[in-house]
Order: C-alpha cells, then structure tokens, then sequence
C-alpha cells in the first residue's frame, strides 16, 4: 500500500454554506426538477386530451369559477413576502425575524392548503365525470401534493425556531425552504393559467 | 485520561497521515449494532449492498419464471401452465427483471461504487439513501406477496391500456402492478438525486469534471435520464390506478380519455429506460477495458460526448414503440432517424475500447471476457434494433418472437454481461476476496452460449409468424424444433446462473484475499482497503491527473483536517473539485426505515381506498419530524470521543 503525505489542511474551510455551495441546495433542486417535471408531464396530459373534445370545457359542463382561485393566487403571491424576509433574515442570522416570518409564511401556506380544496370546488367538474374533469383535478391535486410537503418543512422550522435553539444549519435550511416556496407560488401561476384560464380561451 | 483502545477489526486499512485517525474514525462512522444497527445504518456501502443483493433475489425469481415459460413452450399444447398462470408468469418475468432487477442493480453499483470511485466518505445524502432502499425492498416484497396470492400482474411489463384499464382487467392484479410502479419509481428518483449530489459536490480535490472516471460519468448521465424519464411512468401509472380505483377516465374514450396517452407517458420513460440501464454499463465496460489492457482509455472526451449524446438521443426514440398505433407519417419519419441516430455514440465508443484493447495490453481475466461477449451479443441486438427502426419491417415485426429476442440480446448484452463483467472485478472490492478465475470462465462461457441458443432461434420464430406472449401453440405450426432448442438454451443459462452461485458462495467464504489493488487499476477506490473501513478513506485523495491512481508513484498526496469526531466529510466545488465546505454528515437513524414503513403502507392500502392517500400523508408528519428534528445525540458522541482522546472540543 502507498504512503500518503499532507498536500493542503481543510480544517480551515466553513462548515455552513448558503446557496450552491451547499449539498443540501442540490437536493432541493433534484426535487424541483422532478416535481416540475411531472408538473409539465400534467400538463402536457390536459393538452393532449383537449385534442379530444370539440370544445373545452366539453358539452354540458361549465367553466371553471375565478373568485376563490384568484383570492388563492393572491394569497399565494403575498406569501412570497414572509418567504422573502425569513429567506434575508436567515443570511443575517436573526432568529427573532425569521421565526416571525416562518409562521407568516406557515399560516399562508395552510391557508392555501384550504383554499385549494375550495379551487377544486370551483373547477365545477368532478373527477368522474369526463376526461376533462378527470385531467384539471389532476393538475390541482399534482401542484397541492408538492405545496404540502414544503407548508409541511415551513411549521416544522417554525417550530425548530420556537422550540429549540437553532444550529447554523437551520439558517440553510430557512433559506432553502424559502426557495423551495417561490418554486411552489411559480409554478402554480403557470397552472392557474392552464386550468382556469385556458378553458376560458378555448371554449 | 488513559487512551481507550477501540476495537478496529483486524484488516488493512487505508494508508493515513496519522494512523491514530482510524480509531477515532472508525468509532465516529461504524454502526449501531444488532438489530438496531441494522435497520438505521446509513452508510452508502451497506446500503449498496443490500440493493444488490435484493436485486439479486428479485433476478432469481425472474429466472425461475422465465424457466416456467420455457418449459411450457419446450413442446407444442403442453398443459404445464394455464393461459392465466402464463399470463402472469410473463408479466411478473417483464416486470421484475426492469423494475426489480436490471434499472436498480445498476443504480445499486454506482450507490455502493460512485462515493468511492470520487473519494468521498460517503453518498451525498445518506438518510434518503436508506430510504429508497426500504421502499424499493417493500414494493418488491408487496409485489410477490401479492403474487402468491394469485393476484399477480397479468396485463404485460408495460399494461397496455384499454387490457389494463377497469373494463377488461378486474380485481386487483394490474393496481399491484402500477403500485409497484409507484415504489420503484420513488426509489430510483431518490438514488438519482444522490447520485447528482454525490458526483458534483463531494469529489476529492483536483478530480476535475474533465478527470471524472467514465463510470462515474455514466451514473451521473444515468441519474438526470432517470429525473426526466422516471416521473413519466410515476404519472402514467397513477392515472391508471385512478381510472381504476375512482373511475377517473385519463385513458377511457368513451369519456374523451385516451389510450395512447398511456403509450406516450410509458414509452417516454420506457424507452429512456433502456439507456438508463445500457449507460451504467457502458461505464463498467470503459473501466474494465482500462485496467485491464493496462493503459488509459482512447478518446475520453469523445466517450464522455458519447454518453451525454446517448442520454439526449435516448428522449428521442420512445414513439418507435409505437410505429403500429396511428402515428402521423412524417413523425414516423422522426423516430426512425433518430432510432438509427443512436447507434452512432454507441459505435464511437465500441471503436474506442476496441482500440484501447488493441494499443494495450490485454489480460484476458473474466471481467474482460464478459467484456467481449457483450461487445458480440450486443453488437447483434444492435443490428436488428436498426432493422426495428425502419418503420416497414417493424410492422411486419411487431409483437412476434423477434422483438423478443432484439430485446433480449440487447439487455443481456448491454446489460447483463457488463454487470457479470463489474460483479467480478468489484467482488474483491466488496468482499476482500477475488472470485475464482476458473469457474468464472466456466460462468462466462455457458452464459454466452446460452444466451445465444436461447435467443438466435427467436428470431426465426417471429419471422415465422409466432407472436409473444401466447402460451401453446400447435404442432403444425412447426415452430416445435426451434422453440426446444430455445428452451434448451435456457437450460444452460439456469446452469451458468448456478456456477455463479456456487463462485460467489465459495469465493466470498475461502476466495483468496485480493488486497487493495489487486487488477493495479487506476481509480481512487482501488486506494483504499479491500473492504473499505465505514469511513472509505481516512484522508481525503487530492486527484493529479485523469490516470488516478497511476499517476501518483509511491505518495499519495491527501488532504488533512477534517473533523474525525462527528461524521464530516470534504465539498469541492463543481468544475474544478475545489474544497469550499466541511460538510457535516447526518447519523444513522431509524427515521427513514419507518418512513418507508409508513409510506409503503399507504401505497399498499391505496391499491383498496383513495382514502389511503390523505390519511397517508397526513400521518407522514410523524417520520418526517422524526427525520429532521434536530438531535443531541451527536454532538454527545463527540465530546465522548473528545474525552477518551483528552483532543478538546472539536472547532
């Protein structure tokens, strides 16, 4: 077996990063990637099945209601506000502003839970009904499945924040959860597009 | 305070700066133990392992009812199996051997091989590591259980729909099988993002992108295939189970579904799949034609052009799957190119690594003879792949024997023969001990001759006009002769698969002790002990040049000051593998073990009530804070540490 010798001390090197410097950071973006994939596969779902139809929504089935979408979509635009300052408050390493922000942001986040139930109310077609029900839930419930597991990680650093004394890990974390949020509030604007106001264009 | 000695087993280690450094190491990285340590170990090596291992499990049962189908054809209306039964074993067969066997065990080389081969101290994510490998363990298990239970999946490996959907397929052997699906799909995504954090983030010092291993090149371009092929078949499939568990109507055309949708998301992943296992072992290939023809590969940036093509090329093909469906002409067209098109990357690296082999020095031990079959079987599952590209042939083509045996010849020879060709040139790696060269080359050659006998004849028999998938046919039909040979080709698969059984049993028991380096080969997990210690390397290599390890001479320059009490290891950056971080690595916890408990029930209860899914996620909170609330139980083991060695509190 070979001998080694010392070419370069690392015990030097910071232990925290923000940003792509940080392992986790890349995980958070295979997940993005995968989950706006499957978004877009969705997506390209409801278009291949509008080919179907005549008309879109079909026959004898409405258009899908704006009001509580579009209260949603506010909603979800505003919550990009606690999003954006736990996201500053965590650079600057201020506990006090960042748990603030994270239960701000963990409150609109549930609230948007709640409101997507009301959404897919609004879609005014059941699932069972036709394709065209079956696929426009399937946009909504794909989106609500990936915006509860990040509502999920913003209570539980909120909590993190309130309960215990956070490691410099947990200011990465806030930062990351944050980014992982503006993902959520994006790419829903793009699906809120496709399935409220694109039935309206088409129909 | 007197120095404890800590029970470091007796075996070579990895050569250290300070060999005091592997006690400490070894107590920070080693596992809980018993049952315990079993069920929270986090370590990329034993998790790798287990992958194999289970894939191996899962392999053997696709043998064995691949072994029932051709005794059933061996002769004209035998009655050893029904149709139903028949239909069963040949979409469990299907099934397992993609989604059980062949996309996982290449996935669980590079889980065991890539954290090594980048000089890492372990994979990037460790505790999403271990829970892909519990759910891929309980989807497979659900799948066999249900089985046994005759609810088997009996629509195809790839359940075609309207046959798939409600109306012809009741009860619940097709939910099992999109359920499975589901598992498996998860499990892939999972070791794909570790895979991509592992490679760009966690390579050693100077191991530039332009140094990387072609293994590792291949598992990186693998991984993104999976990210952008696997969520295609995870949406197929959920449709389907929808359409069947609360009649949504995704693929039902009397409702304005479609289903050719289901054709386009499986094929759009299915075919990417092919790649996804033939990449891995394209990087088998390149190193084991590299150490064993004694000098470096020819053309390494054109075969790493090549595998990043092949990848691109690879989302292009899906639709020559579907040449019998209505496909517009000028798509047709399309695909057909492009279905020829590939076979130009894959061409420039066979030149390559026959070049290589003919300006080194070839040492013809059995990796590099399975090295050669798969160049031979593969080349000709290549050829007939072209002639299936052109769209005319393979409509007269479609559904017969000679799909059957394209298919066949270009996974075993892109597929199996590498990994036969890795599981040999790793196993000292794995185990400590070398395989024995003689019953390898008894394994190697039986394969290769069962391979062929089984599959040639197919061709000739889906040129005569037998379709798959039937479960007799008639003695008139003629067809008796060839299928017996196949069937008899088959045979000595079963004993070539039981030589390799009774090497691996003898080896791994009495083999003889390899070493570290026991080919003298050139990449960096070659530098550490044959096992590795948990840690892999007790300093971090610093990479000089392209050759690895070839390139150091008698020292190894290595970088020194990592935390040795906590689990830490070095981030580098993207390009240039420059060191930027100490990275903290989380511990063993049992938190990803019962959050694969928890979710695999809700998938298996999803098969009965969509009730399974809110509830499921809902309760998936409790492993979930489980997982990431933070504990005290580290920084503990590292004042103990610190106590026993009086080294004072870590920086």
């Amino acid at each position: 077996m070979r001998r080694v010798r010392s070419a370069g001390d690392v015990a030097s090197l910071p232990k925290h990063a923000f940003g792509a410097a940080a392992v986790t950071w890349w995980a958070m973006w295979g997940l993005m990637l995968i989950e706006g994939i499957t978004m877009v596969l969705v997506s390209a779902s409801y278009i291949y099945i509008r080919q179907n139809f005549h008309e879109w929504p079909p026959a004898h089935t409405p258009l899908p209601s704006l009001g509580w979408p579009i209260v949603n979509l506010a909603n979800m635009w505003l919550s990009v506000v606690p999003a954006v300052w736990a996201f500053r408050a965590a650079r600057r390493h201020d506990t006090a502003a960042i748990r603030t922000a994270l239960w701000i942001q963990s409150a609109m986040g549930v609230l948007a839970m709640v409101l997507r139930y009301v959404e897919l109310q609004s879609l005014n077609v059941r699932w069972d009904t036709n394709a065209y029900g079956s696929v426009a839930w399937a946009v909504l419930v794909t989106h609500g499945v990936v915006m509860v597991t990040d509502v999920m990680d913003s209570i539980g650093l909120a909590l993190l924040f309130t309960i215990e004394e956070p490691e410099e890990k947990h200011f990465v974390d806030t930062c990351e959860n944050s980014q992982f949020w503006y993902f959520i509030v994006a790419s829903w604007t793009l699906l809120f597009v496709l399935a409220y106001l694109y039935p309206r264009w088409t129909s | 305070m007197s120095v404890t000695v800590l029970p470091v087993p007796e075996q070579d280690l990895p050569p250290a700066v300070d060999p005091e450094d592997h006690r400490r190491l070894w107590r920070t990285w080693e596992p809980y133990k018993g049952f315990y340590g079993w069920i929270t170990s986090v370590n990329h090596k034993t998790v790798g392992k287990r992958y194999i291992a289970t894939c191996l499990v899962w392999f053997l049962f696709g043998g064995l009812e691949a072994g029932v189908m051709r005794a059933q054809l061996a002769r004209p209306e035998s009655h050893l199996v029904g149709p139903d039964k028949y239909n069963q074993l040949f979409s469990m067969h299907g099934s397992t051997m993609m989604f059980l066997f062949a996309v996982p065990i290449m996935i669980a080389m590079g889980l065991y091989l890539v954290p090594l081969m980048v000089g890492a101290r372990n994979i990037a994510y460790p505790r999403l590591n271990a829970l892909g490998y519990w759910i891929f363990l309980f989807g497979g298990s659900m799948f066999y259980i249900a089985f046994l239970m005759n609810t088997g999946a009996d629509a195809g490996w790839f359940a075609y729909v309207p046959l798939s959907g409600p109306e012809y397929s009741a009860g619940k052997r097709v939910d099992f099988w999109a359920q499975l699906i589901t598992f498996t799909e998860i499990a892939a995504l999972i070791a794909a993002v570790e895979i991509i954090g592992t490679v760009l983030k966690t390579r050693a010092p100077g191991m530039s992108l332009n140094r990387l291993p072609l293994f590792v090149w291949a598992q990186l371009v693998t991984a993104f295939m999976v990210i952008f092929a696997m969520p295609s078949v995870a949406t197929g499939s959920l449709f389907l189970a929808m359409d069947r568990l609360v009649a949504t109507h995704f693929y039902n055309p009397s409702n304005g579904g479609d289903a050719l949708l289901w054709q386009h998301l499986f094929w759009f992943f299915g075919h990417p799949e092919v790649y996804i296992i033939f990449i891995p072992a394209l990087g088998f290939v390149s190193q084991i034609v590299t150490t064993f023809s004694r000098r470096p590969i020819v053309g390494y940036p054109v075969m790493v052009l090549a595998l990043i093509t092949t990848g691109f090329i690879g989302f292009g093909l899906w639709v020559h799957h579907m040449f019998a469906t209505t496909v517009p002409q000028m798509g047709a067209g399309f695909f057909t190119a492009a279905s020829t098109f590939i076979a130009v990357p894959t061409g420039v690296q066979i030149f390559c690594w026959i070049a290589t082999i003919w300006l080194g020095r070839p040492v013809w031990r059995t990796p590099l003879l399975f090295v050669g079959g798969f160049l031979a079987v593969f080349v000709i599952g290549g050829v007939t792949g072209v002639m299936l590209a052109s769209v005319p042939f393979d409509l007269q083509a479609h559904d017969t024997y000679f799909v059957v045996a394209h298919l066949h010849y270009v996974l075993l020879g892109g597929g199996l023969f590498p990994l036969f060709g890795a599981f040999y040139y790793w196993f000292p790696k794995f185990s400590g001990r070398l395989m024995s060269e003689r019953l390898g080359k008894w394994n190697f050659w039986l394969l290769f001759i069962g391979v062929n006998v089984t599959f040639f004849p197919m061709h000739q028999l889906g040129l005569d006009g037998m379709t798959r998938r039937v479960y007799t046919y008639l003695e008139s039909s003629g067809w008796g002769a060839l299928n017996l040979t196949a069937s008899i080709g088959a045979l000595i698969i079963v004993i070539s698969m039981a030589v390799f059984v009774v090497n691996l049993w003898i080896s791994w028991r009495h083999g003889p002790l390899a070493g570290a380096n026991p080919w003298n080969a050139d990449t960096l997990e070659w530098l550490t002990s044959s096992p590795p210690p948990p840690y892999n390397f007790a300093d971090t290599p610093v990479v000089i040049s392209r050759s690895g390890l070839w390139a150091y001479g008698d020292e190894v320059p290595v970088v020194t000051g990592l935390p040795t009490h906590i689990p830490f290891e070095l981030v580098t950056t993207v390009m240039d593998a420059e060191p930027v971080l100490q990275h903290e690595h989380p511990g063993p916890t049992i938190a990803p073990f019962v959050m694969a408990v928890e979710v695999s029930l809700m998938l298996v209860a999803g098969v009965f009530t969509p009730w399974a899914y809110p509830i499921g996620f809902a309760l998936l909170a409790i492993p979930w804070f489980m997982w990431a609330w933070p504990r005290s139980g580290t920084k503990e083991h590292a004042e103990n540490v610190d106590a026993e060695y009086s080294l004072g509190a870590p920086a």
